[in-house]
């Protein structure tokens, strides 16, 4: 569990190299399939690239309105208060909302086939996602609820999570489940030309974020009737998920 | 008929493809002169000038600029680095940078600027993003971790 990585002199946050080379990888694939597909490399960087920027806004904005209550606000004038709140905090779901909206609109306007892309790639978010999750077990944050059974970390000091406690390793769980996740969307792809791409992948995600979202310890997220923020935007996924493949069925007939 | 690997058959208006003399199919669009220059077809549209590796149909400027453009935002994202809170600054500009590198490619703009702005835009994401962002998917440390003690 390291914050942070030395290397050679440099002091590198391990969640940042971990998402680096999650990307990498994933650009890596992306460049062979595209070339078998006979894609443009370079429209896939180019929605790539905005996608990112959507995706730190979204991240960013949802974070802000779960901590609203948190967020000291008489002191947002504060240089450094303020890069301590862009530099920390983001929700997943955001960045995941606003980076396909921000693909979307960015296809709409560089003429390049978008929902294409976002169909034949959707399963490198996933695998992305994992890598980040493997981030967070070593900066020791999205850490799990209190529990003594098999597979129990426990942080040292100097992480985020408390240390000396025994925990649930929810990142790793995450991590595992999302890299599954990833290797099923893009086996059912090659073997048998699966078309519901985006729809599997947010009922799944959906299903395994609110199992997950139990065993984690970061109620500053929100708890709205019982559920956390994640558990609601979770069920609204699948909802949205299950609603489009009965949607397409119905086009198809 | 020259024989080296750019001899392009003349074009017929018939058939755009012709077997050489070489026995390989080719494109009869462009034919090459005594030069070694490309030459527009019948329709003088399109001219390569292979002096400058610049090859941009719709005119000189569009791809070029976009190039130039994606080496200066590469090079602002590496300058950032050094501004603490600035390197989001660095990371949007290197973002931006691989738009326009990936662009300017796109418009048929290659070569050196294009691909040292790539490059340097590269560069400038990954060590601002090394920089600046800490954790996605974590409340953060703004005073919310003393709420998680057991």
């Amino acid at each position: 569990m390291h914050i942070y990585i030395d290397f050679f002199g440099l002091h590198i946050a391990s969640y940042g190299l971990m998402i680096l080379i999650g990307v990498s990888i994933a650009n890596i694939i992306v460049r062979v399939m595209a070339k078998r597909k006979q894609q443009d490399f370079n429209d896939f960087i180019i929605l790539e690239s905005y996608c990112f920027l959507g995706a730190f806004l979204g991240a960013k904005l949802l974070y802000i309105l779960v901590s609203f209550r948190y967020i000291d606000w008489s002191r947002i004038g504060d240089l450094q208060y303020l890069k301590a709140l862009f530099s920390g905090g983001f929700v997943f779901y955001g960045g995941l909302i606003g980076g396909i909206l921000t693909v979307i609109l960015v296809g709409k306007i560089y003429k390049i086939p978008a929902g294409e892309y976002i169909r034949d790639y959707i399963f490198l978010i996933p695998l992305v996602h994992a890598f980040g999750r493997i981030g967070c077990f070593m900066a020791g944050c999205c850490y799990g609820i209190r529990y003594s059974g098999p597979g129990a970390v426990v942080f040292p000091s100097g992480c985020f999570a408390p240390s000396g406690v025994k925990l649930f390793p929810v990142q790793i769980v995450e991590a595992a489940g999302l890299m599954a996740i990833a290797m099923l969307i893009l086996g059912l792809q090659m073997r048998f030309s699966w078309k519901y791409t985006v729809e599997t992948y947010l009922f799944l995600y959906g299903i395994l974020r609110f199992i997950l979202e139990n065993y984690r310890n970061d109620t500053a997220r929100g708890i709205y009737w019982n559920f956390s923020t994640s558990q609601w935007i979770s069920l609204g996924m699948i909802l949205f998920s299950v609603v489009c493949i009965m949607f397409k069925r119905y086009q198809m007939e | 008929m020259d024989n080296n690997n750019f001899n392009q058959p003349n074009y017929d208006g018939q058939n755009a493809y012709q077997q050489n003399q070489q026995g390989q199919f080719q494109q009869g669009q462009y034919q090459q002169n005594q030069q070694g220059q490309y030459q527009q077809n019948q329709q003088g549209q399109f001219q390569q000038n292979p002096q400058y590796g610049y090859n941009n149909p719709q005119g000189s400027g569009d791809g070029h600029g976009l190039a130039v453009a994606s080496l200066v935002l590469g090079i602002v994202s590496i300058v950032f680095w050094f501004f603490g809170a600035g390197s989001i600054v660095g990371l949007i500009s290197g973002v931006i940078g691989l738009v326009c590198a990936s662009s300017a490619k796109k418009r048929g703009t290659e070569g050196g600027i294009q691909t040292a702005g790539f490059v340097c835009s590269l560069i400038g994401v990954i060590g601002s993003s090394l920089i600046f962002v800490a954790c996605i998917a974590c409340v953060g440390a703004l005073g919310t971790a003393e709420m998680f003690t057991y």
